[in-house]
């Protein structure tokens, strides 16, 4: 009885220490709309890069970018409204974007909490120097990483 | 440093485990007891795995009650209820970002087999394979909740408390010995399988009672049990 028990209590040992979890780690700024930028001179799709890029959300005083060169956007969501407007400027000229969307309360896990997921419906933009946009991946939700939109530059 | 306490408290409970099973066994020789191994009753005890957990997990607080019925040859039923309670601290509330807060109890009923057989007079000690069913009900909520924003406003909202069940089985082994006449001490290394939780909202448990980490599909526990043998009739 003694070796058996000797051998069932090692046994559970080992295992306990298997068992202990590590801890969860936690993403953040998952409420962006990922875009890349494209030529629109070109009938396949081709990249792009933007210099003197400034973005700064409608009606907000701090930029999300300032006087950079850009091959790609991450544009955050508003929890509290069902439409997220930005500005983009290039140099001297100006565009303004609005992403309507649905969004949903979800829970990640329990030691993450709480987070929403968006439902992009609708892209409305002005034409400076934006030609047009296309959405490919309507979704922004916690954990993934996926090109949503791609954003059409004269 | 939370691991490592983990770790030397297993090695604590272990080795308290290995001692009695020493000095019960010489005990056993020396008094000779008749009793047979076929003594039909029951037995009344506590889990200690709730008051254990306590001291890793300060937010919770768990206890249950345990029994042992003697079938007939090597077969047991084995039943437990209990409860537990979870509020998250004002550290864990701040480091998750939201405040959690859950009640609820369970009940566990099952089968054993008790594989370990010897002739030895007065050998009453047992090694259980055994599988039980596990339902919980519990009441959680979330007072408030804070989901952060970089650029725009955060958003804060609450989740008032709704009730949720949840079922599982769970698969379990271990030994369990008699440390004095009719007084048994054992253990048992559970394997929780969840088949489904009844949860009409987002919210999901941090902690179901009976089961472990709410996240989890399949949970991997312990029981540590300090029982009294009632016995009845005569023996066979």
């Amino acid at each position: 009885m003694k070796l058996i028990t000797y051998l069932l209590i090692t046994a559970s040992f080992i295992l306990s220490i298997a068992g202990c979890e590590n801890d969860e780690a936690c993403l953040s700024n998952q409420n962006a709309v990922q875009a890349s930028l494209l030529s629109a001179w070109w009938e396949e799709d081709n990249d792009t890069t933007l210099t003197e890029v400034s973005v700064t959300g409608l009606n907000m005083e701090d930029s999300i970018y300032r006087n950079q060169t850009i091959s790609g956007l991450f544009l955050p969501l508003n929890y509290h409204t069902d439409t997220t407007s930005f500005v983009i400027s290039v140099k001297t000229l100006k565009d303004t974007i609005h992403f309507i969307y649905e969004k949903e309360l979800d829970f990640i896990s329990g030691e993450c909490g709480y987070i929403f997921s968006f439902d992009l419906d609708t892209v409305i933009h002005s034409k400076a120097f934006i030609d047009s946009v296309s959405v490919i991946y309507p979704t922004v939700q916690y954990g993934e990483t996926l090109e949503n939109i791609k954003l059409y530059i004269y | 440093m939370v691991k490592h306490l983990k770790i030397l408290s297993f090695i604590f409970i272990n080795l308290f485990l290995i001692s009695y099973q020493t000095s019960s066994g010489q005990q056993r020789e020396s008094t000779k007891l008749k009793e047979h191994r076929e003594q039909p009753g029951m037995t009344l005890g506590v889990n200690l795995e709730g008051p254990i957990g306590h001291f890793f997990d300060t937010d919770k607080s768990a206890f249950s009650v345990i029994s042992h019925f003697k079938l007939p040859s090597n077969w047991f039923i084995r039943a437990e209820a209990g409860f537990e309670n979870l509020t998250f601290s004002e550290e864990n509330q701040e480091e998750r970002n939201y405040h959690y807060q859950s009640n609820g109890s369970f009940l566990k009923l099952g089968i054993l087999y008790d594989f370990f057989d010897v002739d030895e007079p007065g050998n009453n000690d047992n090694i259980f394979v055994g599988i039980n069913y596990g339902f919980a009900l519990q009441e959680h909520g979330s007072k408030s909740f804070i989901i952060e924003n970089n650029y725009w406003d955060d958003y804060h909202g609450s989740l008032s408390k709704y009730v949720i069940n949840n079922h599982w089985i769970e698969f379990l082994a271990g030994p369990r010995t008699e440390l004095l006449k009719n007084l048994y001490m054992g253990w048992t290394l559970n394997l929780r399988v969840k088949i489904t939780e009844n949860n009409s909202r987002v919210l999901k448990p941090f902690s179901i009672p009976g089961y472990g980490k709410g996240d989890n599909n399949i949970t991997l526990g312990f029981s540590y049990s300090l029982e009294y043998f009632i016995p009845w009739g005569k023996t066979p």
